[in-house]
């Protein structure tokens, strides 16, 4: 059942040779809507992202746009746009000149009103005439947003497009990302690796996990609920417990686990600060900015790792689990 | 101004950095230009402004009237005229069916493609008078072309112009287009560029300098071409080239040879700054990928325009005549016969001094010798020039120190033939009688395709890297080896197949410079082919399907010796 | 980064200023080069003034043309008989060999030259590159083939320059096969003559001198314009002309009348045949001589004179038929049994003589491009 508007992806599949890179991909996008697309490296992420654009022939399955076929169409009359990892700005044309490159059908005057448009909504207002070769690894990226936003494109395809840039520009441009999207009602996949980037730019997330997406949901249902161990532990979720291993931390007996799995997430164990909890041998200390990181050995055997407001003198610690800091998961058998 | 900005280094690095480069590195940077420029000198200039200067001065004073003559004669300009025109069409014939082939043979992966770029690079050593005979067989009332009409005409020159020089372009443009990052078309396709327009804005001028690099080769090769022009074209077409021959080795008229060296000088000279101009242009540091992942596999949709195009060149321009060389080599009055190959293990009645297996033996060894010198000199002139100095003074003269060694392709074999014999003629230098003329002849003539070859590869080095090398505390000599050097053995095999193919069908040097009882297999087809008879001419062919055969050989070897490609994901 | 680049740059301007300074020396070093020659043959002059003990050392070096072939035994022999260690050099086809010698007759090329032919022979022994030699005269000289008085020249080999026919050519067409000069004019042969051009080809000199001797120096070039109105072929050397055009050759041209040698015939026969596909045209031959000369300034006079009177030897004049497709000056050589019965030499050749080639020949060549190529 195919929407009347946005992308529409069915059974998408994409092979090398033997390799299947993605699996039978089932993929709804509503028009204005951003989905990231979060996967570990080879996933098949950046694959799918490629089928969809028509830069990587297809096995199987459609590519629908408003419930159109879109296979047969040739990359250029998509209107899918790309932004790829490293921009792939044209060092022969200058920044105006990348940024038109799209438009080049516009008059003149029209063309040029664009690009001003869309370097003064990326913040490089004034650049049109500077060298490829003389912007930093962040403008050359907002050059590269504005060149794929500057022909309208229906769809924007980003592959990990701020991968190659520090944290601190990251999570500022995240935000540029977000807002220009939004303010150009841009429809747009977003690919990463980047759990906090994709929870920062989307409406929705899939987790896809060997070729196949694991879990679709806003950032907060996928974060909440998992679905699957694989997909709680590539989310952050460090520590998986079986129902005896979170009795065992002090799980309350009100929440029944049949056979689930307990993700402790983050901030899922706590320190008591008192009588209460199991107490844990310290194994290691750092400090963070506002609060200590601390390893411990938990029960079972294995090391967990949490948070807590200043450093602990004592060899042991006293902690228990915080089940709105963890997520329970059906196992995958 | 890097080392102020840079972080500081641990002290071992530290005094380095200071010092800048050490003098054993500027040595050896001079030393670098100044090996291949001595040889060039010795070998070429000054055979070369020896010879012009005895045109000019001469034993009988100054005779600025001769050459005043000759620039001055109608017949001088429509030489001069008829080279250009045979020049410029047939580079631009070349380019235009030489691009699709560069692209299919080396940015598309099909089954047997190492074999066609192998045997398209073939015709480039077939001995001129053999290609003239199969291409007359072709064109000729009886052969397959008849129905054109072009028997010695303009066309069958351009044609067989295009036989020899398809492979330049093809192996020069392909080996940067196979390399391209293909993420920049795609980026293009995604922004709405069509096909056809994200070729134009994107890929030719990534290619563009290979491009430019190619056709001035081909334009030299063109401009000098000597034998072909006369067998296809008669007697109706003379150029530059073949009247240099005539006035210097039949007449012995230096004042008129040494006015037509000078215009022959002046041609190819505006040639190469046009080129130089153009891929300075275009120049810049492309993305590159070091593995084929610029390649992909074939699909009619995307591919087949420039595969009808290439199997039409193919076919039509470089398969039939050697094809018809190669029937007609297993061919004698009474039907197929193998008798020409068994010839060849003897001296073909007593035509030859030897047989032609030892002939081939003699081959091996003079190119082994001339690959080896003009791959040495050519990674010596393709690592300065591919530096990028920031003074535009320095930058300028290492484009001209570029064009020198194209000169060596332009200038006529018959000019520094005659050079040779009056200034190799005194200890230290009296080589005139030495064999080692041979392979640095050809290592001459072959320099200028080793330094095409290599040059694009290190060119495109994105200069970032070095300098990414320089700030991990690598060395001068640290940073040739791992940022140049893997691109360099990249382009090594490319160029020491061009310069092992070149020295093997080399003829015109040669030719100067052969002993007769030590003859190299293009000179014994030449020998063989000039005399009456149908042992002679039947053997002639069979050498000459060996020494094509052999060079495809080696150049299925150069494509094997690059290393192995990185594997793809 | 930059630094590399500026010294390599400075460098390379170093250099070609050295080049430009090494082209300066060059031009001023042709005076040099005379002055030296000047000083060796004084020295030599000193040397040889000890009477009949000419300039002698081991090794021997033969300049000659691409098409001279010898066999090693003989060469071998040679070298054991002399203790001489032979060298050759060819290079290039005879006309650039002659121009060659020319050119650096101030510091020869080697001792001994073999392959002047009769219709550069004037050049160069005019131009004082030889020095003379009188071998001891053959007792059976094949003809009075001697180019000079001065025994500058000693002559080793000959053979004749005629038209060839395609016999089975003119059988099939039912006409019968010219025979003279006039008759390749005849409206009945047009378009079946291929011919060398003599700019470029030393048969196709040869037989420009032929039509001079002929038709005498006023007539030759109406004869070529007779030859152009009849539709003859002009190619640009020997195997352009026989391989591509001539049809009685391996080539299998279109036409049935070419410019070759008397002797190609004997190589155009059948295996078991009796009578060769082709005929040379004996009316219509030019003859050309071949000769050995001691180069001016040898190192090794001794050796030159000993090479030419090797060339002169039972051994090699048999050789010569087989190895250089030409005639021995020896009369008392067995000729190949095929040529005695495919290619006899013709009875009366056009005779031109040397000088008056050497003197004419770039006006004939000229007058006849302009005739004929226009």
């Amino acid at each position: 059942m195919t929407r009347a508007a946005g992308l529409g992806v069915r059974g998408l599949t994409v092979r090398f040779g033997d390799t299947v890179a993605v699996d039978a991909v089932d993929l709804d996008l509503a028009p204005g809507e951003i989905l990231a697309l979060l996967g570990a490296s080879g996933s098949g992420k950046s694959s799918l992202l490629r089928g969809i654009a028509g830069l990587e022939p297809l096995a199987a399955g459609s590519v629908t746009w408003a419930g159109e076929e879109v296979r047969g169409i040739p990359v250029h009359e998509r209107g899918f746009g790309v932004m790829f990892q490293d921009g792939q700005l044209f060092p022969h044309r200058d920044v105006g000149g990348n940024v038109a490159y799209g438009v080049h059908r516009l008059p003149r005057a029209d063309r040029d009103r664009r690009v001003r448009e869309l370097l003064d909504l990326v913040g490089l207002a004034g650049y049109e005439k500077r060298a490829i070769t003389s912007l930093s690894g962040g403008q050359a990226q907002r050059v590269a947003l504005a060149r794929s936003l500057a022909p309208h494109p229906r769809l924007l395809l980003l592959d990990e497009p701020l991968s190659a840039l520090d944290r601190a520009l990251r999570e500022h441009l995240v935000g540029v990302l977000r807002s220009t999207l939004k303010a150009t009602e841009t429809t747009a996949i977003y690919v990463t690796h980047d759990q906090d980037e994709a929870f920062a730019v989307a409406d929705r997330v899939a987790v896809l996990i060997d070729g196949r997406i694991a879990r679709i949901g806003t950032p907060s249902d996928v974060w909440r609920s998992p679905a699957s161990p694989a997909v709680a532990t590539f989310l952050g979720y460090a520590t998986l417990l079986t129902p005896d291993q979170a009795r065992d931390l002090g799980w309350p007996l009100d929440r029944p686990l049949d056979g689930q799995v307990v993700a402790v997430g983050p901030d899922g164990l706590v320190p008591t600060g008192d009588a209460r909890g199991v107490a844990v041998p310290v194994l290691e200390q750092i400090d963070r900015r506002g609060y200590v990181a601390i390893r411990v050995t938990l029960p079972h055997g294995a090391a967990a790792w949490l948070k807590a407001p200043g450093r602990i003198e004592e060899p042991t610690l006293r902690v228990t689990l915080d089940p709105a800091h963890c997520a329970v998961v059906a196992t995958d058998a | 101004m890097t080392a102020d900005l840079a972080p500081p280094l641990p002290a071992t690095h530290r005094g380095r950095g200071r010092r800048g480069l050490p003098w054993v590195w500027r040595a050896g940077w001079t030393l670098a230009a100044a090996l291949p420029l001595a040889f060039l000198a010795i070998f070429f200039a000054w055979p070369v402004a020896a010879l012009v200067a005895r045109g000019f001065g001469g034993e009988t004073g100054a005779t600025f009237g001769a050459v005043a003559d000759v620039l001055g004669s109608a017949r001088t300009w429509r030489i001069l005229r008829t080279t250009l025109t045979l020049a410029v069409l047939g580079t631009a014939a070349s380019v235009a069916l030489g691009i699709p082939g560069a692209y299919l043979l080396y940015a598309v992966r099909f089954p047997g493609r190492s074999l066609a770029r192998a045997l398209v690079t073939v015709p480039f050593v077939l001995p001129t008078v053999v290609v003239g005979v199969a291409w007359v067989a072709v064109l000729g009332p009886s052969g397959p072309l008849a129905f054109l009409g072009w028997a010695e005409s303009l066309p069958a020159i351009i044609l067989a112009l295009v036989f020899f020089n398809y492979a330049v372009v093809v192996r020069t443009v392909g080996g940067l287009w196979g390399r391209l990052d293909p993420r920049a078309v795609q980026a293009a396709r995604t922004l709405g560029a069509s096909p056809a327009r994200a070729f134009r804005t994107v890929t030719l001028p990534a290619i563009m300098p290979a491009i430019a690099s190619a056709a001035a080769l081909v334009f030299l090769f063109c401009a000098s071409a000597f034998g072909i022009i006369m067998v296809m074209g008669g007697v109706h077409y003379s150029t530059v080239e073949t009247e240099i021959w005539y006035q210097t080795t039949q007449l012995l008229d230096l004042p008129a040879a040494a006015a037509l060296s000078i215009t022959q000088l002046v041609v190819v000279t505006l040639a190469l700054l046009v080129t130089s101009w153009t891929s300075s242009r275009h120049e810049r540091a492309l993305r590159l990928r070091g593995d084929a992942s610029g390649e992909h596999p074939w699909t009619w949709r995307r591919d087949g325009l420039a595969t009808v195009v290439t199997a039409a060149v193919g076919l039509a321009v470089l398969a039939l005549p050697m094809l018809t060389l190669v029937l007609r080599s297993l061919r004698n009055r009474e039907g197929w016969t193998v008798e020409h190959y068994r010839a060849l293990g003897t001296t073909v009645g007593r035509t030859l001094t030897v047989p032609v297996w030892v002939a081939l033996r003699n081959s091996l060894v003079v190119a082994a010798e001339a690959t080896l010198i003009a791959l040495a000199l050519g990674v010596l002139v393709s690592l300065v020039v591919s530096r990028r100095p920031r003074g535009a003074g320095a930058r300028r003269s290492l484009r001209v120190l570029d064009a020198l060694f194209m000169l060596p392709l332009g200038v006529s074999a018959v000019t520094v033939g005659f050079g040779f014999l009056i200034t190799l003629n005194r200890p230290p230098l009296d080589l005139r009688q030495s064999m080692i003329l041979i392979p640095i002849a050809q290592a001459i003539v072959a320099l200028p395709l080793v330094v095409r070859a290599i040059l694009p590869v290190l060119r495109a080095i994105d200069p970032r890297q070095r300098e990414a090398a320089a700030t991990l505390g690598a060395g001068t000599g640290r940073i040739l080896r791992t940022v140049d050097g893997p691109f360099l053995l990249r382009g090594i095999g490319l160029a020491a197949g061009f310069a092992m193919a070149t020295s093997l069908g080399e003829f015109g040097a040669t030719s100067f410079l052969a002993r007769p009882d030590r003859p190299t297999v293009p000179v014994v087809i030449f020998r063989l082919i000039g005399r009456p008879g149908e042992a002679n001419f039947g053997a002639a062919l069979a050498a000459s399907v060996l020494l094509a055969l052999l060079t495809a050989l080696v150049m299925l070897l150069a494509e094997r010796i690059r290393p192995a490609e990185a594997s793809e994901l | 980064m930059s630094p590399i680049g500026r010294f390599a740059a400075r460098g390379a301007i170093a250099t070609i200023a050295a080049i430009s300074l090494l082209s300066a020396c060059s031009g001023s070093s042709a005076p040099t080069t005379s002055d030296q020659a000047t000083a060796s043959t004084t020295t030599q002059g000193t040397t040889s003034s000890a009477p009949a003990e000419p300039s002698r050392s081991d090794t021997l070096t033969v300049v000659t043309h691409d098409s001279f072939a010898l066999s090693d035994e003989a060469k071998a022999k040679f070298e054991t008989d002399t203790g001489l260690k032979v060298t050759y050099v060819a290079p290039g086809d005879a006309g650039s060999m002659a121009n060659q010698l020319v050119l650096t007759k101030d510091s020869p090329l080697g001792d001994v030259v073999f392959g002047i032919d009769n219709t550069f022979a004037s050049r160069v022994a005019g131009a004082g590159v030889l020095d003379p030699y009188a071998a001891a005269p053959l007792p059976t000289l094949a003809n009075d083939l001697s180019a000079d008085d001065g025994h500058l020249l000693t002559p080793i080999d000959y053979g004749d320059v005629c038209v060839n026919a395609d016999k089975g050519w003119y059988a099939a067409k039912n006409l019968p096969i010219p025979t003279s000069l006039d008759d390749l004019a005849g409206a009945a042969y047009k378009d079946q003559l291929a011919v060398e051009n003599p700019a470029s080809s030393s048969p196709g000199l040869a037989f420009l001198a032929a039509t001079v001797g002929a038709k005498g120096e006023d007539g030759y070039l109406d004869y070529w314009g007779k030859l152009t109105d009849n539709g003859v072929k002009i190619a640009k050397g020997w195997t352009e002309a026989y391989t591509g055009d001539f049809s009685g050759s391996s080539g299998k041209g279109p036409r049935p009348l070419v410019v070759s040698y008397a002797t190609s015939p004997a190589f155009e026969v059948d295996k078991g045949a009796t009578e060769s596909r082709t005929v040379a045209l004996l009316d219509t031959c030019f003859r050309q001589v071949e000769y050995a000369g001691v180069l001016k300034g040898s190192q090794n006079v001794w050796g030159a004179k000993k090479f030419i009177d090797f060339m002169l030897s039972k051994e090699v004049q048999a050789e010569i038929p087989e190895q250089m497709y030409m005639y021995p000056v020896d009369a008392s050589v067995t000729l190949p049994a095929d040529w005695v019965k495919f290619a006899p030499l013709s009875p009366k050749p056009i005779a031109v003589d040397a000088a008056t080639i050497g003197a004419q020949r770039e006006s004939w060549i000229k007058d006849w491009t302009a005739r004929v190529l226009g």
